[in-house]
């Protein structure tokens, strides 16, 4: 994908809670803050940005904030984005993999 | 039933790689060391408990663990339980037999732990158990540990010293632990200049893998009829708890951690100023810091001290932890409470009360452990 693309595209699915608002990105059936079965899917933006990382001899790896205080993981080359980089998640219809575009110094 | 319940003795093999014996018959080997300390006891056990991580990739062994293990001490008809927690696998057995005395329907049970990844079937390296896909692209136990690493230094603007002063501190109390699988002492320098693993965590600043069993002789005290002068653990509370937001992990502490061990501390009516010896899980240099900040047993952004700086907090991993000991991983938990009886046991100091502490983790997902559990013990004699 290209980085204007990915901006374009850049949505995550989630679960939110109708009861309390907690939201996750994991497959839940109750509520993991108030134990509600009433969750809704509901898209996120799928930007956030770097704030760790670590590189072993076959990958660099990054856990990157969200909105909401959501995080996730993304698996890249070494030498990868660096802390305070800015990311923008999608996922691909065709393939059903997540695709992460980061912007920042490597 | 309210009644107390006490480690009374312990047993712990060699920790490294056991090629000659079957998992089963490593844990045997050990528990039959133990029983024969305490005849007495043997036709009391009423509980066999077995926590083992992976048997059925070293061994091939799915279930029946504490079945085999009886029948191979001559314990008979005794009941038989098999518990998987991940590296906690061990301290979950202990849980169990502890939580089946207090109940009353038993009086004496038997906890043992114990793994066999190197000398049994190969079973390919460690990945999160949860997130195979994830393992397949090289994520690994290491690499989150190595993120929490990176975020704590960013937080604290600490040096990466102060992670490779634990690999040094926990060799250096290894020295006089025969069953350690590395006890030679280590520098800062060797530390840091050993082959990265990821970044910034090196080989030296992650547990080896190891084979080996412990187990413990867990009795009601009012069933005791061993040595009155012989010193005890008293099993004063016990903590439990699972990661609940594996989607929001701060990478600097673990919810599950603190929620453990302030139900142990809340159930024993101690905090942690009170602690005088705690075994904590040291899988990787950064995990005892961030444990002990958890359990209370160091302020936020200071669990690196107990390392770095002498007379620190309470007395931390003295036989060496998993970085030098090895970690088999179901019988870590085992040989934490062997380290924390036997440090009890041979400290000339007397005074009452004397307490320590026993933390575990265990599993791992994408970012976050699975679960923790925490142990606050009494030393009695």
């Amino acid at each position: 994908v290209t980085r204007s693309s990915a901006k374009a595209r850049s949505t995550l699915s989630a679960l939110r809670c109708s009861a309390c608002g907690h939201t996750t990105l994991r497959s839940r059936l109750a509520c993991g803050s108030c134990g509600s079965n009433d969750l809704k899917f509901v898209s996120l933006t799928g930007h956030g940005q770097v704030i760790a990382v670590s590189q072993t001899s076959a990958a660099g790896f990054q856990v990157v904030q969200l909105e909401l205080g959501l995080r996730v993981l993304v698996v890249g080359p070494r030498e990868g984005p660096a802390v305070g980089s800015e990311i923008w998640i999608e996922l691909s219809a065709a393939s059903g993999i997540y695709t992460a575009v980061a912007e920042g110094p490597r | 039933v309210n009644r107390d319940v006490a480690i009374i003795d312990t047993e712990v093999s060699p920790f490294g790689r056991h090629d000659s014996h079957s998992l089963v018959g490593c844990a045997a080997q050990v528990a039959c060391r133990l029983l024969a300390r305490h005849r007495w006891a043997a036709g009391r056990v009423g509980l066999v408990v077995v926590g083992s991580a992976r048997p059925a990739k070293s061994d091939g062994r799915e279930n029946g663990l504490a079945q085999s293990i009886s029948e191979k001490l001559g314990l008979g008809t005794t009941s038989g339980l098999d518990v998987r927690a991940f590296c906690a696998s061990g301290n979950v057995a202990i849980q169990a037999a502890v939580t089946s005395i207090e109940s009353g329907r038993i009086d004496a049970a038997l906890a043992i732990g114990v793994d066999h990844v190197l000398g049994g079937q190969p079973g390919g390296s460690l990945v999160p158990e949860a997130t195979p896909e994830a393992g397949q692209l090289g994520y690994s136990p290491p690499v989150f540990y190595a993120l929490c690493a990176d975020r704590y230094l960013a937080n604290t603007n600490l040096p990466v010293e102060v992670l490779a002063a634990v690999a040094v501190h926990n060799r250096a109390h290894a020295a006089d632990n025969p069953n350690a699988a590395y006890r030679s002492p280590l520098t800062l320098e060797e530390v840091l200049d050993s082959r990265q693993i990821s970044s910034p965590l090196t080989k030296l600043q992650c547990c080896p893998s190891a084979d080996g069993a412990g187990a413990a002789l867990i009795v009601a005290t009012d069933a005791l009829s061993s040595d009155p002068d012989a010193g005890r653990l008293l099993m004063r509370g016990m903590g439990g708890a699972s990661n609940p937001d594996l989607d929001r992990s701060p990478l600097t502490t673990y919810r599950e951690d603190v929620v453990s061990a302030e139900a142990a501390f809340r159930e024993a009516g101690v905090g942690p100023s009170d602690i005088e010896v705690a075994e904590v899980h040291d899988a990787f240099t950064i995990s005892q810091i961030i444990h002990l900040e958890d359990v209370g047993l160091a302020p936020r952004g200071e669990g690196w001290r107990h390392a770095a700086e002498l007379n620190f907090g309470p007395v931390v991993n003295p036989n060496g932890g998993l970085l030098s000991r090895g970690h088999p991983m179901g019988a870590t938990g085992l040989a934490q409470v062997d380290s924390i009886r036997r440090y009890f046991a041979a400290a000339r100091r007397e005074g009452n009360p004397r307490w320590g502490l026993i933390q575990e983790a265990g599993g791992l997902e994408l970012l976050g452990q699975m679960l923790s559990t925490t142990f606050v013990v009494e030393w009695t004699r």
